[in-house]
């Protein structure tokens, strides 16, 4: 399905009107993302069993969730509110408003994911312990990561 | 743009309606009349829900809404108080967010008629008074050039200098003969001054369906 564009228009003014919001989401997830992304330091290969190397999963997610609320969910008249509520009765489709926010935590996932690719495989390099546990941990990594993102989008309402 | 429900019925744990059928033809004002819970709000909702689950056929104009949604609900005006604005944002920054979701969305209409109805796009939606929300929800429809108009019990409560006002609103829309209205209602005097045709619910079931002149008899 091709997006109209009208979504991304909305948004654009969504992020305008709620810059408070989608500025506390940036702070987080700068920060949540940052700390996974330099975990990403620590070789997979000679560190597999530290539960560290695991642990950096969480903070992802977190990053994630930050990201993608100001997008999915509005603070109205003291409650929050699915975007999906406020567009119901417009021209726009749930499954458009769906298809806008998978694209935008795709594109986000995948900047992480290159980054963290790139960080994994130089620190396995440098300390010797490259194998193929080096390459698959950030994909395996960031698709969980992406899966649970897909997962928040179609839960809400 | 004509309404036309072809023997609907509600489906699901929740169904309701049970085999409706009739036309809100353009050019003229169709009242919904019945009791509380006879299914008013249920009959509208059938037609705005993206997943409303129901059996038969609703047509705009003929064509099924279901395989045409987004491009005939441009032309929808749903003016009730479940409308989903941004209540914490004023009725121009409504206005701003929501612009971009329609084909055609002509500000200057929609200050035109915020101006004529006393109202200023820089009121908080949340803080509008019934009238007044309802006033904002009529001149967002005239924006996006809606073509059908379905209003569910908005003059309930209504002060009779706003209700003569608004009623004055209606059949100017509605002397654009590509323009029908729905409106549901409870109160007996409106059916009988500004309605064409009624059609009567009972218990989900549209028990009748003939001109307003007809139903005061």
């Amino acid at each position: 399905m091709k997006s109209s564009g009208k979504i991304e228009t909305f948004d654009a003014v969504l992020r305008e009107q709620y810059k408070y919001e989608f500025l506390i989401g940036k702070f987080l997830w700068i920060l949540l993302m940052g700390i996974s992304v330099l975990m990403m330091l620590i070789p997979y290969e000679a560190n597999w069993k530290e539960s560290l190397v695991h642990v950096t999963f969480f903070p992802a997610e977190l990053g994630v969730f930050m990201y993608l609320r100001p997008y999915m969910i509005v603070q109205d008249k003291g409650k929050q509110v699915s975007i999906y509520q406020k567009l119901k009765w417009t021209p726009v489709s749930r499954k458009e408003i769906r298809l806008s926010r998978v694209k935008y935590l795709s594109a986000f996932c995948f900047k992480f994911f290159v980054a963290s690719m790139l960080l994994q495989q130089m620190t396995s390099f440098v300390g010797g312990s490259f194998g193929i546990g080096s390459l698959l941990y950030p994909i395996i990594f960031w698709l969980l990561i992406w899966l649970i993102g897909i997962g928040y989008i179609y839960s809400l309402k | 743009m004509e309404l036309s429900f072809e023997k609907v019925s509600g489906t699901g744990k929740k169904a309701f309606l049970q085999n409706i059928s009739f036309t809100v033809k353009e050019g003229y004002i169709t009242g919904l009349i019945g009791a509380n819970g006879a299914g008013k709000t249920t009959l509208f909702h059938t037609v705005m829900d993206e997943n409303a689950k129901y059996e038969g056929v609703i047509r705009i104009d003929g064509q099924d809404i279901k395989e045409c949604r987004e491009t005939i609900m441009n032309r929808i005006g749903f003016i009730s108080e479940e409308q989903q604005f941004f209540m914490d944002k004023t009725a121009g920054e409504n206005v701003k967010l929501y612009a971009g979701v329609y084909d055609v969305f002509k500000e200057e209409v929609f200050s035109e008629f915020m101006h004529r109805m006393g109202l200023s796009p820089g009121k908080t939606v949340g803080k509008m008074s019934r009238g007044e929300y309802l006033k904002f929800q009529v001149a967002f429809a005239m924006a996006h050039d809606s073509k059908l108009f379905l209003l569910d019990e908005v003059t309930a409560g209504m002060d009779p200098v706003f209700k003569k006002e608004f009623f004055k609103i209606l059949h100017e829309i509605v002397q654009d003969e590509t323009v029908a209205v729905l409106m549901s209602t409870h109160i007996k005097e409106e059916v009988d001054m500004h309605m064409d045709y009624v059609a009567r619910l009972e218990c989900g079931h549209l028990v009748s369906f003939k001109e307003a002149s007809e139903e005061a008899e």
